[in-house]
């Protein structure tokens, strides 16, 4: 590890902005991305996912703020950042016309270091034959190649721009449970772009939110679980509009909404907090309970949140 | 990632091998045959110098002199024939054969070279592989330089084997030792090289400004067809806003100083070291005429070196 900055985040994003002509790709955007994490980056399409990642490997400049990748300014020193970081690209980035051995030479000749043993090793886990031309590989096979010729450079970050778009549950499965289970086990920071709310499940303990350029949310994953519930309320008879509206206004209450009888109210921060308000509402419950928001759910909210602003 | 350029390379440059070989082979006449051209020539000749048509004289020429330019011109037959006949004839005969095998040769590195630089960066982003290429800790200066400097020998290697083939194919052909000017014939391949090498800059930088390839191309035909008239599109609109009637009905002399002022700023000019007028070869000419290929080769470099390192992909 001979980065700048040993102990600060391996990414560090302050205030970007990245334009296309007079549109905002990424508007002000600040996060951090700890080290030895898996940072899931979720967002909808266009949200400026990829242009940031772009952004951070010197494909494109930035219009406004900073972007740092282990303390190497992605502008100044682009070169120590590439040095320092494995990418694969959404698009089917490979020279169709290579084999799989070539394509590792090619790689290897452009790399400051190089791990040959790693990337047979990966080659080995994937099964990807050595003398096939990368146009005859499978989809998921191409995004497996693309992920060993990353780690050929012996990375501290892997950046993953949407690495199982595209590919079939199988080849999915397969990819996020080589990521997870050896390349992060190995220490590495892996940031990866996905609107696949299942790859963020299965791979990611930290994520970040964006949606119009904007972070909505970043936060380790199970934190943001914590502090998002759903409530459930019985009642013995239908409640009147004004108990919903109360209801509604209680603090860290983002969303109520009537079923049946009952009443279920969505809460965002302090979940204990409303646990207890709805505890001493006077009006007659039968029964309460919460339970967890799914990540779907909690994905959906903080978007319509922004698209409401 | 040299050795990736050069694959990519190979096959462009063994088509401009073949039509290189098929030009310098194939199509010149043997000696043997620009012989037996200049006997019949020479018998045509003689057949209107023994029977002289009138026929043969521009109709303009008023009755009462036509018997006497008739004469004039069986004169020059005469002399013609006599000049036919010397064996310096058909050495200056075959030294234009070679001349121009060797220079169809050399016409061969221009598509070459365009046909190169386009594709250089807009196949990459086309293929979706400058994203790989760009994600290593290479900077785009010395991707780009790499890239140009295989494209510039792949050009040397084309030019150079015109250059050897055409010397081969004089001897080969039956050629007289002193037509086939083996110096003469590398000067003006390496010249024409040089030359090359702005067509190469101009498609290279075609190819970072437009990342598709078919845009690119377009481009780059349009840059180069401005570039190549410019002498004579300028001169046309000078003569367009400053000739008066009197001027078009005495029309001009491609001789005047004017005319022939814009043929120094016809770039291809520049790519020989023959002489424009005599078709002479002038090795003094070459460095003068290197100096101003080398400049022009750079100057596309630089822009397109300039461009990529700030283009956004």
């Amino acid at each position: 590890m001979d980065g700048v900055a040993e102990r600060g985040p391996a990414i560090e994003i302050r205030d970007l902005v990245v334009r296309y002509g007079r549109r905002d790709a990424v508007n002000g955007l600040s996060l951090e991305v700890p080290r030895g994490s898996v940072y899931g980056f979720l967002g909808p399409n266009g949200a400026g996912k990829t242009t940031t990642i772009k952004t951070l490997l010197g494909f494109r400049g930035l219009d406004g703020g900073s972007a740092r990748v282990l303390g190497y300014d992605v502008v100044g020193e682009s070169l120590e950042v590439r040095a320092r970081v494995g990418f694969a690209s959404e698009v089917d980035s490979l020279y169709g016309g290579m084999t799989v051995t070539r394509v590792c030479d090619f790689c290897r000749d452009l790399s400051r270091s190089w791990d040959q043993g790693l990337v047979d090793r990966y080659v080995g886990v994937f099964g990807l034959p050595r003398d096939t031309r990368i146009r005859k590989l499978s989809k998921g096979q191409r995004a497996q190649l693309q992920l060993c010729l990353a780690l050929g450079s012996d990375p501290e970050v892997l950046i993953l721009d949407e690495p199982t778009s595209g590919l079939d549950p199988i080849a999915r499965h397969a990819f996020l449970k080589v990521l997870v289970g050896d390349v992060a086990a190995e220490g590495r920071t892996v940031f990866f772009s996905t609107h696949l709310l299942s790859d963020i499940e299965a791979a990611a303990d930290t994520i970040g939110i964006i949606k119009g350029g904007r972070l909505l949310v970043s936060g380790n994953l199970d934190d943001l679980r914590a502090t998002h519930r759903v409530f459930r309320l019985a009642y013995a008879e239908a409640p009147p509009d004004d108990e919903v509206q109360t209801l509604r206004d209680l603090p860290h209450v983002r969303e109520v909404e009537r079923d049946g009888r009952g009443v279920l109210v969505r809460a965002r921060g302090d979940v204990e907090a409303v646990y207890r308000a709805l505890e001493r509402r006077p009006f007659r419950v039968l029964d309460l309970d919460s339970t967890g928001m799914s990540l779907d759910d909690i994905f959906v909210a903080y978007v319509e949140d922004a698209d409401d602003l | 990632m040299i050795s990736k350029e050069w694959r990519d390379a190979r096959w462009k440059l063994l088509i401009a091998l073949a039509a290189i070989l098929v030009i310098v082979f194939v199509l010149p006449r043997s000696y043997e045959k620009i012989q037996a051209d200049t006997r019949r020539d020479i018998e045509r000749m003689q057949r209107d110098i023994e029977s002289p048509d009138a026929g043969l004289l521009p109709p303009d020429i008023p009755p009462e002199m036509r018997e006497q330019e008739l004469n004039n011109y069986v004169d020059d037959m005469r002399s013609q024939i006599e000049d036919m006949r010397t064996p310096g004839y058909l050495v200056a005969m075959a030294e234009s054969e070679i001349r121009g095998f060797s220079m169809g040769a050399n016409l061969v590195l221009v598509p070459l070279a365009g046909l190169l630089g386009v594709a250089l960066i807009s196949g990459e982003v086309g293929r979706g592989t400058i994203f790989l290429l760009l994600s290593r800790p290479v900077s785009r200066r010395r991707t780009l330089l790499t890239k140009y400097s295989i494209c510039a020998v792949v050009l040397l290697a084309a030019a150079l084997v015109g250059a050897v083939a055409s010397v081969i194919s004089g001897y080969a052909h039956g050629y007289p030792t002193g037509s086939v000017g083996a110096v003469e014939i590398l000067a003006s391949a390496a010249l024409f090289w040089l030359g090359s090498l702005f067509v190469l800059g101009v498609a290279l930088l075609a190819s970072v400004l437009f990342g598709d390839i078919i845009k690119s191309i377009i481009a780059a035909i349009a840059a180069l067809y401005v570039i190549f008239s410019a002498p004579d599109l300028v001169r046309t609109l000078i003569q367009w806003l400053t000739w008066t009637d009197e001027d078009y009905e005495q029309g001009f002399s491609s001789t005047d100083a004017w005319y022939q002022a814009f043929e120094r700023i016809r770039l291809v000019n520049y790519w020989t070291a023959e002489d424009l007028r005599t078709g002479e070869l002038i090795l003094s000419q070459a460095a003068q005429n290197s100096l101003v290929c080398l400049v022009a080769a750079v100057v596309p470099l630089l822009l397109a070196l300039w461009w990529f390192r700030r283009k956004a992909y």
